[in-house]
């Protein structure tokens, strides 16, 4: 019994595909037959991913320079879904408290200004043709401790959030996706201990990190129209790692 | 190569299944290949709702008669279960209500313990009693998924369906944790505004109207919004997914995160 996810012929742009997780999306969409358009800051490495993930083609692009967004919006052409994954590309444990401004705003643009700006940019074609999909990548809600990618991942939830509401009505949703530690992020070096201690009483109740896939799967299902009535909501795909309970 | 569901051949037990969400999750894991044992109060509709799964080409579900009201019912359910399916894979805990319909909607703060006792049970003792009844099993056999329909956790006013039902997300997130080494999940599922028999009995037109101008999408959802969601958790495919609150509300709740 083969599910269709109703999929096929849509366009996507999917950022941060220097990263496993981003890559693993291109994949996932582009198997379900959507052109993707893979998007990544070295050239080498997203010619790389283009060919590894069956991507349409790629957008090399800076995300910190000043009209990165503007000009991957308009190389792009428009697209049906977006996926913004640029959350943990540049995540450290142990931020210095004394962090210079330019290096905590590099890393704030890079992951929250640049899919903000990203996706304003290509939401007026998706309520012009009254569909779309907007997904987003974000980080964890229980700061282990001082990063600039947990402020990142409130900002990104409280916009997303927000932006539910004006462009519901007009058949765009906007989710977002949260990661627990998954297998070849950056994220997954760092913070090794929460993986190799308590092996009694695992941090990560599944007991191992995550595959780059099984993120995959949840960003197809809420790009699917059959999840339409699914918006505003940050999905966590951690093993059970989070400990919030609602 | 596309992204399948992998569920023929698995076996499911929804409660609540003679309408509304219960009755959209039956029919959609049915359509996924899932042999479904449907259980309610009123078995007339759940032999109906049979003969519809499978006329659509599903597998012929299994029906079911429980008042989960009754004394053990939770229980007896359970043994039912395993004897009609062999062995349960998939529960989707859809029985509930969100008032006791002889009860004021806005419960005054002198109301019978009865009442509460009541919709205690029914929206969370229920859940626990027959979610940990079939744990077991599913830990025994490497492959389970809990699936709890609950409601959201922004209460209004004083309704007696929201303590319940943020107990049953506090209690899921912590039997997650205890059994996710063993490919069971637990997840729930608060339920924004869905077309059902309960809402058209407590929402005038007018009422319906009015509480859209606060849903993003602009309307109220149906059963199978929910169904599709129950049967992606249920799937191998959302193994990593465990101890969350997945709304489907169409953006109606107001929290961020």
């Amino acid at each position: 019994m083969t599910q269709d996810w109703q999929l096929k012929g849509k366009t996507a742009v999917v950022t941060g595909c220097e990263n496993v997780i981003g890559k693993a999306i291109s994949k996932a969409l582009a198997g379900e037959g959507v052109s993707v358009i893979a998007v990544a800051n070295d050239q080498g490495v997203l010619d790389a991913a283009v060919k590894e993930t069956g991507a349409e083609k790629g957008i090399c692009v800076d995300y910190t320079d000043a009209g990165s967004a503007a000009s991957v919006a308009k190389q792009a052409g428009g697209a049906d879904i977006l996926v913004n994954a640029t959350a943990g590309l540049k995540t450290a444990v142990n931020t210095p408290i004394d962090i210079a401004d330019a290096a905590w705003k590099s890393e704030m643009t890079t992951e929250f200004e640049f899919p903000r700006a990203l996706t304003h940019a290509l939401l007026p074609g998706m309520t012009k043709n009254a569909w779309g999909r907007v997904v987003t990548i974000v980080g964890g809600s229980e700061p282990y401790d001082l990063g600039v990618e947990y402020a990142a991942s409130g900002a990104l939830q409280a916009w997303s959030k927000g932006l539910c509401r004006p462009i519901g009505r007009q058949g765009v949703t906007i989710n977002c996706v949260q990661p627990g530690l998954i297998k070849g992020t950056k994220a997954a070096s760092e913070y090794v201990h929460i993986v190799t201690e308590r092996t009694e009483d695992p941090m990560i109740p599944s007991g191992e990190p995550g595959e780059p896939e099984d993120v995959a799967y949840s960003v197809v299902y809420l790009c699917s129209p059959l999840a339409h009535y699914i918006t505003g909501i940050v999905l966590p795909v951690d093993g059970g790692l989070g400990r919030q309970q609602h | 190569m596309g992204m399948e569901l992998q569920l023929e051949g698995r076996t499911a037990l929804v409660t609540g299944a003679s309408q509304g969400i219960g009755r959209g999750s039956a029919k959609c894991l049915a359509a996924a290949g899932v042999k479904v044992l449907l259980s309610a109060r009123r078995t007339n509709l759940l032999d109906e709702l049979a003969d519809e799964i499978e006329a659509e080409g599903g597998p012929r579900p299994e029906v079911v008669g429980a008042d989960l009201l009754a004394p053990r019912a939770a229980y007896k359910l359970k043994d039912d279960a395993l004897k009609i399916l062999g062995h349960v894979d998939i529960l989707v805990n859809s029985a509930g209500r969100s008032k006791n319909p002889d009860a004021p909607g806005n419960m005054p703060f002198d109301a019978p313990d009865e009442i509460w006792d009541t919709e205690m049970l029914i929206n969370y003792g229920v859940i626990r009693q027959l979610s940990l009844a079939l744990v077991p099993s599913m830990v025994e056999q490497k492959y389970g998924r809990i699936i709890n329909i609950t409601g959201k956790t922004e209460p209004r006013d004083m309704r007696t369906a929201n303590p319940p039902k943020a107990a049953v997300h506090g209690w899921a997130k912590g039997l997650s944790r205890q059994i996710a080494r063993h490919n069971v999940t637990v997840n729930s599922i608060p339920p924004g505004k869905i077309v059902s028999e309960q809402i058209l009995r407590n929402y005038t037109k007018e009422e319906m109207d009015h509480t859209s101008k606060w849903i993003a999408t602009g309307g109220f959802g149906v059963a199978e919004d929910i169904g599709h969601l129950v049967t992606f958790l249920s799937s191998p495919l959302a193994r990593y997914i465990t101890g969350a609150v997945i709304p489907v509300d169409g953006g109606f709740r107001r929290y961020a995160y």
